[in-house]
């Protein structure tokens, strides 16, 4: 996809880096070893099929963040990530649809610094996906939140089982959805990630903007649970 | 203002980052309903998007509404304020205007009270109305403000040159008759007219033509 310029959109640095959607340990930890031997396929708009034999493959990343940028500014938030990623398979058969996730039992130490990680993560996604995407986001807005390490007011992550072609073994975003103001500044933005059984939805929205299933998606602001979500079929 | 432009233009994009990953080669068939499923949701969240954006418009146009409202409230209170304020001026400048009369007139009859205490009304009279007046200016429009001011100072002169040059005239040796007379015609003349010219402004200040 093109890109306004090859910049990192966190530190204006040059974007040498790329950023995984969805991100290369998670699909290590469902697909295991990729190789010659043991392929991925790769669908989209542009791609039918396509063989993937690694998971580095160039398909599979956005090149909108500096190297420094993606591995010592943003590392506490891709761990973060991964640890809840973790938590919800290893214990994916005790949460009931509308169960609680704690961030206390999710993160043995520091859970609340690390549910900040966590969060920054979705921050981190929508900055690159608007990069990407040339799209009008507050990007000084979501940068600063990388850069102070604090909460993004805007943005929010909700976590559900996948009950829809639930026998289909498969990872990936979809589209996005995007609100936009009268100057054309994207104010409301959904999408959705899903990586195995798990389904995540990321909201964007702008104080005032009222985005439906905002009551059940999280923020820091909003504690240190996590509603399990039944998403809208 | 955000809320405003907002709730002023809607758009919506769906922009292409879907793509998936198999561990197995998927038929054209999984793919399209995976997309399916997704853009499903994606529009759910449109129309709410959309709805909720139609809902924050129709506030703000109520909003709007009851701000037109509570002008129009403020300005019809502000008006009843100023037609009051305008009946209370000329209702005391009336009053003093006749009591003045009352005191510097030439014919007296029978059962009037004595000059002294005609003079005492007259007094009292310019007394309310000055203060009141006053206190009021900022409500009429700087042409009628003068014009109060001017004729407060015209029955000012004419009540002093009443008391001085006409009552007081054999005391001090001045011609009472002489004085008397110009200040009959400076009530008769100056003063009438200019209290006419208020009431047609007063009338008009009341949205009379």
């Amino acid at each position: 996809m093109a890109k306004l310029n090859n910049r990192c959109w966190i530190c204006g640095s040059i974007a040498d880096s790329g950023e995984h959607i969805p991100k290369a340990s998670n699909l290590r930890d469902l697909f295991g070893d990729v190789n010659q031997q043991d392929p991925l396929y790769f669908n989209s708009a542009s791609h039918k099929n396509k063989l993937l034999q690694s998971i580095n493959s160039r398909l599979l990343k956005m090149r909108v963040i500096c190297a420094s940028c993606n591995n010592s500014k943003t590392q506490k938030s891709d761990l973060a990530w991964d640890e809840f990623n973790r938590y919800l398979n290893t214990n994916a058969r005790y949460h009931g649809l509308l169960s609680k996730i704690s961030f206390n039992r999710v993160y043995k130490y520091d859970s609340r610094k690390r549910a900040l990680s966590f969060h920054l993560y979705a921050v981190k996604l929508f900055g690159c996906i608007a990069s990407e995407l040339d799209l009008n986001f507050d990007l000084a807005d979501l940068s600063n939140s990388i850069l102070k390490n604090k909460l993004n007011q805007n943005v929010y992550i909700g976590v559900g089982r996948r009950k829809w072609c639930s026998d289909i073994e498969f990872s990936g975003p979809s589209d996005l959805c995007v609100k936009k103001n009268i100057d054309g500044l994207v104010v409301a933005a959904v999408w959705f990630l899903v990586i195995g059984e798990w389904e995540f939805q990321f909201i964007y929205a702008k104080p005032g903007i009222k985005v439906d299933g905002l009551i059940d998606t999280w923020n820091p602001k909003s504690g240190y649970k996590l509603d399990l979500k039944d998403f809208i079929d | 203002m955000d809320q405003i432009t907002t709730a002023l233009l809607v758009s919506f994009i769906g922009t292409g980052i879907f793509n998936l990953i198999f561990r197995t080669w998927i038929s054209e068939k999984i793919k399209n309903s995976i997309k399916s499923e997704y853009d499903q949701k994606l529009e759910t969240h449109k129309v709410i998007l959309k709805s909720q954006a139609d809902v924050e418009l129709e506030k703000l146009r109520a909003q709007l509404a009851l701000a037109g409202a509570e002008q129009q409230i403020r300005y019809t209170k502000l008006h009843e304020l100023r037609a009051e304020i305008v009946a209370g001026t000329y209702e005391r400048l009336k009053d003093l205007y006749i009591k003045l009369s009352e005191y510097v007139k030439i014919f007296e009859s029978s059962g009037d009270l004595p000059k002294k205490e005609r003079r005492e009304l007259a007094a009292h009279s310019h007394e309310i109305f000055s203060k009141y007046f006053h206190t009021k200016l900022i409500f009429f429009p700087k042409d009628t403000a003068e014009k109060l001011e001017k004729i407060n100072f015209d029955l000012i002169r004419v009540f002093n040159q009443f008391t001085f040059g006409v009552e007081m005239a054999p005391a001090i040796g001045g011609n009472s008759a002489e004085n008397w007379m110009k200040v009959i015609d400076v009530i008769n003349g100056d003063i009438k007219e200019t209290l006419s010219d208020l009431e047609v402004e007063f009338r008009s200040l009341l949205g009379d033509g």
